[in-house]
């Protein structure tokens, strides 16, 4: 299937881990909960945080970063139902940050920390060239779309607001990504 | 729904992250001391995310911080006294950061009695405005305005985190509602657009007693020392702390550091005359908060507050939880929210009894991660049932894209936006009110409302845009599947996307809502 509808996208969501509750239990001080919140959003928070800072130091930092304002501000948080739009509006928050430490000493230009070895550690070619294909073929904004809308149980509203854009260009930029990635990736793959 | 490539992502980004990213982060949280505390203690350090960053690198910054709520401890324990409360005395403190981050220390009045750079950038900002003395709104528009002007704030991707620390929280939201609207009006004079995150944070005497637990120093010395500390950058708390009163009172001379801020000054003693007056009277003042022993826990007098309320603890949300003196006795102040009421408790720390109770059904929300102030009377959720109601749409039938709270000419409005299967919708509701101060509609296909202004009027509808596209494609509706037509802003432009499939190939089209012209198409093979 060439892609989903919208109306099957929204809402179809649903995570069971990530919850206000998860939330409580950090407030509480909780590690496994935490250890939770890591395994499900981890990857993802460094995704995302990639798309926008580009530079894989950067994102270990966001991850870091964000991770630990989770921690300590999850008693803080007003449960709303939407601790996703929470985690990555503060991940969004810290990646620029990094950006704008970056714009201040080299020019992105200059940026070349992402090349072929940052991928290296991916062992199987096929995630390697997706990889590759997210950061090199889409812009900024589409990668950051795709790499929220990755994340389990995350919702097209959810992504509009952490990236405060309207939900009608979250679906069309994400409809247009991925059919520019399937067809970059359809050669390769298989 | 994953497709293929997203699952694939996921995989690759897992082996991006370094496999000891969790016992690093694990290993951060174990090092900050305050965080192996009780959850009370957590509960009570509700310090911004900013200074939680700062502190994991910097201890003196987070002596600063913790001398700052020494500070506020001085000003209500210490002293009664209206002027040196209105005027010297710190009231609040205002964190402005972007990547430069400022602190602002305000008294009473709302006037900047410090103004200080947090990092580097900060201190860039700073070089250029002399903001000691002047009123907090001018200074909050002065540092923005030069944020923007030394190219931290552009274009309409930038954040702010507004910090507000104040002892009482309808003062914080009060400061911060000020500094929000003046953050707005400078962003506004400088045509740039920020999200401008927002969060009140109330400090506790924990802080100031935990210091003085661990340096075994009275409380009335370490609101001193910390005090002190906050004066001088070179100097270390824990330092100060390990000295005599009068090596204190020495140093002071020593350093020519003016301590008439921080402590009761009187010029005919000398200084150590007035360093140990004051930390006596700290300490006459607040001796019993030494002792914490015998008194419940913030969980249990949260038990006694749910009870009374007869809410479980899985349906409240705590706003915040603290131990507090009222009239001469310790009582925990307890809020919650649950079902749309926020409750507020007082309860004898020693005995557990409920002293006061409030419930109130308007909600208050301080929300730490949100752009929306909270002096509005109705809720977000009134507002968009004005203006529901006003575009005759059902609940179910909207997806809502935003809510927030804005100054429209000086008047506090919602803006809602929220869109059906054939319109948009943008509403501008009085946030005192609930009057509809302004309602947009765009590409609705039969017009059923007459009062909302809209601008669909020259537009092709979505069927006609479907039409065009199955014309173009030499396809007959009935032989099209899986059709979906959406508006979407291209550039501005008011787009319809049409994408259908038929046979094996797949459809794409952007079709210019105005007029009709076939901006881009695709056809492929569906696979």
């Amino acid at each position: 299937m060439a892609h989903t509808t919208a109306a099957a996208s929204w809402g179809s969501h649903t995570h069971p881990a990530v919850d206000d509750l998860l939330i409580q239990r950090i407030a509480e001080g909780d590690h496994d909960a935490l250890h939770t919140l890591y395994e499900s959003v981890g990857n993802n928070v460094y995704g995302f945080a990639l798309s926008i800072t580009k530079n894989t130091h950067d994102a270990e930092d966001v991850l870091q970063e964000t991770i630990l304002s989770v921690y300590h501000k999850a008693a803080d948080y007003q449960g709303k139902g939407k601790p996703m739009a929470w985690i990555f509006t503060i991940a969004r928050n810290f990646s620029l940050m990094k950006l704008r430490e970056h714009q201040k000493t080299t020019s992105l230009e200059d940026n070349e920390i992402l090349n072929s070895a940052s991928y290296s550690h991916i062992d199987s070619a096929e995630l390697r060239m997706t990889l590759q294909a997210v950061l090199k073929l889409l812009d900024s904004k589409e990668q950051q779309i795709v790499m929220l809308h990755a994340v389990e149980g995350m919702k097209n509203r959810e992504i509009a607001e952490i990236m405060q854009i309207p939900l009608n260009t979250v679906l069309s930029k994400y409809h247009r990504a991925i059919k520019k990635l399937r067809k970059h990736l359809e050669g390769q793959i298989e | 729904m994953k497709n293929r490539i997203e699952t694939n992502l996921s995989a690759a980004l897992s082996q991006m992250v370094p496999d000891d990213m969790y016992e690093r982060i694990i290993e951060e949280v174990d090092s900050i001391p305050e965080r192996n505390v009780t959850p009370m203690k957590r509960q009570n350090q509700n310090t911004s995310a900013a200074d939680r960053t700062r502190t994991n690198h910097n201890r003196p910054l987070r002596l600063l911080s913790m001398a700052v709520a020494a500070c506020l401890i001085l000003a209500v324990g210490l002293w009664g006294g209206r002027y040196y409360q209105y005027n010297f005395v710190a009231d609040s403190i205002v964190d402005i950061d972007v990547n430069p981050s400022v602190e602002l220390t305000t008294n009473r009045n709302n006037k900047v009695l410090e103004a200080e750079a947090v990092n580097e950038d900060g201190a860039e900002i700073l070089q250029e405005l002399n903001l000691k003395g002047t009123d907090l709104n001018v200074a909050v528009y002065a540092v923005i305005g030069a944020m923007v002007q030394n190219g931290y704030l552009t274009g309409d991707d930038g954040s702010i985190l507004i910090s507000v620390q104040n002892d009482d929280q309808e003062r914080a939201q009060t400061v911060r509602n000020l500094v929000l609207s003046d953050v707005d009006a400078s962003l506004k004079s400088s045509e740039v657009t920020a999200s401008v995150l927002n969060q009140t944070v109330t400090t506790t005497t924990t802080d100031a007693q935990t210091f003085a637990d661990e340096n075994n120093i009275s409380l009335g010395k370490a609101v001193f020392v910390l005090n002190l500390a906050s004066k001088d950058d070179t100097l270390d708390a824990n330092e100060l702390a390990a000295m005599t009163l009068k090596e204190l009172a020495d140093l002071v001379t020593e350093r020519g550091i003016d301590i008439s801020d921080i402590v009761d000054y009187d010029a005919d003693d000398s200084i150590w005359e007035n360093i140990t007056d004051a930390v006596e009277e700290v300490n006459e003042n607040g001796t019993t908060t030494t002792d914490t022993t015998g008194l419940i826990t913030t969980a249990e007098a949260k038990e006694i507050a749910l009870d009374h309320a007869g809410i479980a603890e899985a349906d409240a949300t705590f706003i915040s939880a603290k131990l507090e003196y009222d009239d001469g006795i310790q009582v925990y102040d307890i809020e919650f929210y649950a079902g749309g009421v926020e409750y507020d408790y007082e309860i004898n720390a020693t005995t557990g009894a409920i002293i006061g109770t409030e419930q109130d059904t308007e909600q208050t929300t301080t929300t730490t991660t949100d752009n929306t102030t909270t002096t509005a009377t109705i809720t977000a959720d009134e507002a968009r049932e004005a203006a529901l109601n006003h575009a005759g749409v059902a609940e179910a039938d909207a997806t809502f894209t935003k809510t927030g709270l804005e100054y429209d000419d000086g008047v506090q409005v919602y803006d809602v936006e929220f869109y059906t299967t054939d319109a948009e919708y943008d509403y501008n509701i009085n946030a005192t009110t609930g009057a509809v101060v302004n309602a947009e509609q765009e590409g609705r296909k039969t017009q059923t409302t007459t009062t909302t202004t809209t601008t669909s009027g020259d537009t092709i509808t979505s069927d006609e845009a479907k039409t065009i596209a199955l014309n173009h494609a030499g396809i007959s509706e009935s032989n099209a599947r899986e059709m979906e037509v959406e508006l979407d802003y291209e550039d501005g432009i008011q787009v319809y996307e049409v994408e259908f499939k038929s046979g094996t190939m797949e459809y794409s089209y952007e079709i210019k809502a105005a007029d009709g012209t076939i901006l881009d198409y695709e056809q492929e093979v569906d696979d």
